[in-house]
């Protein structure tokens, strides 16, 4: 809940893009499906470059996804240490797609807590030339030592980039090796400078090796190109044979219930509290039905409806200038919410965090009115596309199926997707709200100056 | 019989394709206004797009906070017969979406997008906020304080000191600097209510310079809403003056600050207002220089010197007249010196060979981009606002592949050689935790100082 009318920064900018006409039947992007697979990813990989030129002033405006282009992703999960994983990516990146290409080739890599992807896109027509490039992240890794070695001061770089002079980022790190103690994704692929500089390329030769191979990978391709064709061009690439690959998420089991305090004394920050809490759940609830859950929640909230945090902390009472809430799953028995906000004149973030719990407490005991619920549910068509228009049920599915193959999950098919409003229920959001409000393993950080915080 | 059914079909379809291209004309509402209506049969959601010229950044005798805190306070508190709060959670039950924000100082900008049966509401909510927002002093202050604390957290950034540096360089005293650093001592400290009920009344008026409507909506419905939106606003009561003297005078500048953990260096020179044209050359251009990983600086820079995460070139604009192009990028300390070389000789050489490859490829993503425009109401009326703003044709933003399609290598060049700064030309700012790392530049500690260098 920001300054906005109706709608946060963030929704706004969703929505704006949702504005869109109904499908013309034209032209209409599929998703394929590699043979060994399929499906899912990251959708922030899917904005084009051409987004930096993007000036406020700007007559021309450029958009997030085209029709006109397709793209190849390959994802493999990794078991290693994540900043091994890390230094990894940009090698074979490097290896396989960093050399001169055309124009309208564009390419990127990313690592996760689970897993490392590498894409690239180009116009339909050169799949054959995109796959057999991309094919090179099998290659074994073949850069000149020194390239490779000074590789790892442009990961320093990068850590640079992310981390420094960014209290967010730092309290972030800190707050998510703590909630997650003991769980793979406890450890982040940013890593520290000390550890940066310890980075060998043989090591990293050696997990590639043993992670790069076609057994580890899954192939997901986007754009107006038949299954058909996809086959054909995969034969022409001489794309290595894959068989479905059995791959899943690191399981994820929450350690005792604890909370700690982090402090990021900072005099010229402007004071801040993150405050992030996870919580498991009595029954596994499956993992987009969840998602779905959690959002409804999330949405409820935010608002400055009876049940919601906005009147509470920031139109009844001043105690929070602006606040921003999220609650998300993190597999089918575990849970998150993120609460973070900037404090009213007067109010130190000690004082903030206890409003903000006892508030969430009240809500939470009070339960969540019905005609809150069912106010908010009537808002809730956004969360998937109108399928009736098969241009946006596209474009939507594709993001869909690249998040979840990025995370390693599998994807469920339309008609799954259809059904799972279903199983939304004003019982159900008031049970993951007391889970949330009760016993979980919490982590709150402090910023701003010091005296902001008591 | 069935393929002359088909063809049938085929020649409906077309002719239903082509009776549902969108349109542009120059309409005048039943009130007197004049705006440009897009036609979107298609689209089921409308959207008004309207721009008011301001000055009041060019002015010595206003407070440059007014406008960054008006426009919030305007969308969060309240208007007549709306108490704050209370509006937002309305919109979201329309699926409504409103924002005003300051566009290049020289223009305010309220952007209202709803579903055409949402439209006699939406529009009565956003009158009353444009006519009668209660400004209320609870949120000017909550507003204010939070502004100042962000601020303060900004200007402490050493990246965003080095960017205060050059707006000092080249602007000096004039009030514009203030207005787009906020960098004054005391200058969101001292703002008061009474600043802001004076900007919202001398810019909030029933002629602004341009505006937009764009979606599934008829002519008469069209100027009906115009007319409601702008009902009880006074007409202007002075003339706008926008006039600034920029020194774009080359020169090497490092801002010493001994507790900044990274270095980062920016060249900028000035470029042609995009009122003269050439900005679809300019997008093509200057991707090709600093857009992506196949860059020209990009390739300086990180891949063969080794010195940066990432270097990238980019248009901003100070002004609708005074726009700028910078190069930009944190780089490793001890090789600022080189990196400045390294970068005006990829800049003097692209400058002189143009982008290497093929225009096809170069043109590929503006083209797939340009053509799903009209799938989006917002950034097409966007689009069409600030056509309207550089005084091009009605309609510019439908024709932008047209724009495209011309471009020649020719023109590139042209454009390279005729609107582009010399390499010579660029003012040079590094922040760095040494002074000495950039040999001759004028070493200064604060970026008020910026405007002393020679």
């Amino acid at each position: 809940m920001t300054d906005c009318f109706g709608k946060s920064v963030l929704q706004h900018c969703q929505l704006a893009r949702q504005r869109k006409r109904p499908s013309n039947h034209c032209q209409v992007p599929s998703v394929v499906v590699g043979s060994a697979v399929l499906l899912a990813g990251l959708g922030a990989a899917l904005i084009q470059a051409w987004q930096g030129n993007n000036s406020a002033d700007s007559s021309i405006r450029i958009l997030a996804a085209d029709r006109e282009t397709a793209s190849v992703h390959v994802i493999f999960a990794y078991d290693s240490a994540a900043l091994e994983a890390h230094y990894l990516e940009h090698l074979v990146w490097l290896n396989a797609v960093g050399a001169e290409r055309a124009a309208d080739r564009h390419s990127n890599a990313w690592t996760s807590d689970t897993a490392v992807g590498y894409w690239l896109s180009g116009a339909p027509e050169d799949l054959p030339d995109l796959l057999e490039t991309l094919k090179g992240v099998f290659d074994p890794i073949n850069l000149p030592s020194e390239f490779a070695g000074k590789e790892r001061d442009i990961v320093l770089r990068e850590y640079e980039f992310r981390m420094t002079d960014n209290p967010d980022a730092q309290a972030g790190e800190a707050m998510k090796a703590f909630l997650y103690d003991g769980n793979v994704i406890a450890v982040s692929p940013i890593g520290t400078p000390d550890e940066i500089m310890m980075l060998d390329y043989d090591a990293a030769r050696a997990v590639h090796a043993a992670t790069h191979v076609p057994a580890n990978a899954r192939l997901v391709v986007i754009g107006d190109v038949t299954e058909r064709r996809l086959r054909r061009a995969m034969r022409d690439a001489g794309w290595p044979e894959m068989e479905p690959a059995d791959v899943a998420p690191p399981p994820f089991e929450l350690v005792a219930p604890e909370t700690t305090t982090l402090r990021y004394p900072d005099p010229d920050a402007a004071p801040r509290m993150g405050w992030r809490r996870v919580v498991a759940l009595p029954e596994p609830v499956q993992f987009d039905l969840l998602e779905a859950q959690t959002a409804l929640l999330r949405d409820i909230l935010d608002t400055n409806l009876p049940g919601g945090l906005a009147g509470p902390l920031r139109f009844d009472a001043a105690v929070a200038r602006s606040f921003d809430v999220q609650v998300w799953p993190i597999d089918e028995d575990n849970i998150e919410i993120s609460f973070s906000a900037a404090p009213d004149a007067g109010v130190s973030l000690t004082q903030l965090k206890t409003a903000f719990e006892d508030t969430l407490s009240e809500v939470a005991n009070g339960g969540i009115p019905e005609a809150t619920y069912s106010r908010v549910l009537n808002r809730f068509d956004g969360f998937w596309p109108d399928w009736d228009d098969d241009d946006e049920t596209s474009r939507w599915m594709a993001d869909y199926v690249l998040d979840r193959v990025s995370n390693l999950r599998g994807a469920l098919s339309k008609r799954e997707l259809q059904r799972l409003h279903r199983g939304l229920s004003l019982d159900t959001t008031n049970e993951l709200l007391r889970q949330l409000a009760g016993d979980g393993r919490t982590a709150i950080a402090f910023i701003g100056p010091e005296e902001s915080f008591e | 019989m069935t393929r002359i059914l088909l063809l049938f079909a085929a020649l409906l379809c077309l002719a239903a394709c082509r009776g549902d291209a969108p349109t542009a004309s120059v309409e005048t509402s039943p009130g007197g206004v004049v705006y440009t209506l897009l036609q979107m049969p298609e689209h089921e959601d409308v959207t008004i797009h309207i721009a008011w010229p301001t000055d009041w950044a060019y002015r010595a005798d206003t407070n440059k906070a007014a406008p960054v805190v008006g426009t919030q306070l305007i969308l969060a508190g309240g208007a007549e017969g709306y108490p704050a709060g209370d509006v937002g959670e309305r919109f979201a039950d329309l699926n409504s979406e409103g924002n005003i924000y300051v566009a290049v100082i020289d223009h305010v900008i309220g952007e209202l997008t709803f579903e055409r049966d949402q439209m006699d509401e939406t529009i009565a909510i956003a009158n009353a906020h444009l006519r009668a927002p209660t400004l209320d002093s609870m949120w000017f202050d909550r507003i204010r304080e939070g502004t100042a604390a962000k601020m303060a957290e900004a200007q402490a950034q050493p990246a965003n000191a080095g960017f205060d540096a050059v707006r000092w360089a080249i602007l000096g005293e004039q009030p514009l600097r203030n207005a787009l650093s906020l960098d004054e001592p005391g200058v969101v400290d001292n703002l008061t209510r009474e600043d802001v009920v004076a900007w919202h009344t001398e810019t909030f008026t029933r002629t602004p310079q341009a505006i937009v409507v764009a979606g599934g909506i008829e002519t008469a419905d069209a100027g009906a809403a115009i007319d409601a939106l702008l009902r009880g606003l006074p007409d202007a009561s002075r003339t706008v003056m926008q006039e600034a003297a920029p020194d774009y005078t080359a020169r090497r500048i490092l801002l010493h600050i001994p507790e900044a953990q990274t270095t980062t260096l920016s060249l900028i020179a000035p470029l042609p207002p995009t009122r003269l044209g050439g900005e679809t050359e300019d997008l093509i251009l200057i991707h090709a220089l600093g857009g992506d990983d196949q860059s020209v600086l990009f390739e300086a820079v990180r891949t063969e010197l080794r010195a940066s995460y990432g270097f990238g070139a980019g248009m901003a604009s100070y002004t609708r007249d005074h726009r700028i192009l910078f190069l930009s990028g944190e780089v490793e300390t001890a090789k600022l010196a080189d990196a400045e070389q390294v970068v005006r000789d990829a800049y003097a050489d692209f400058r002189q060979s143009g982008p290497s490859g093929e225009l096809g490829p170069r043109k590929a993503p503006l083209a797939a981009n340009f053509a799903e425009l009209p799938d989006f109401v917002v950034d097409q009326a966007r689009s069409e606002l600030q056509s309207a703003l550089d005084g091009f044709e009605t309609g510019r933003s439908l024709r932008l592949t047209d724009e495209l399609q011309a471009v020649t290598e020719g023109a590139l060049m042209d454009r390279l050689s005729s609107a582009l700064p010399q390499a010579q030309d660029f003012i040079v700012i590094a922040v760095s935790p040494d002074a000495d790392a950039l040999p001759g530049a004028c070493v200064i500690r604060t970026p008020s100082a910026a405007a002393d260098c020679p």
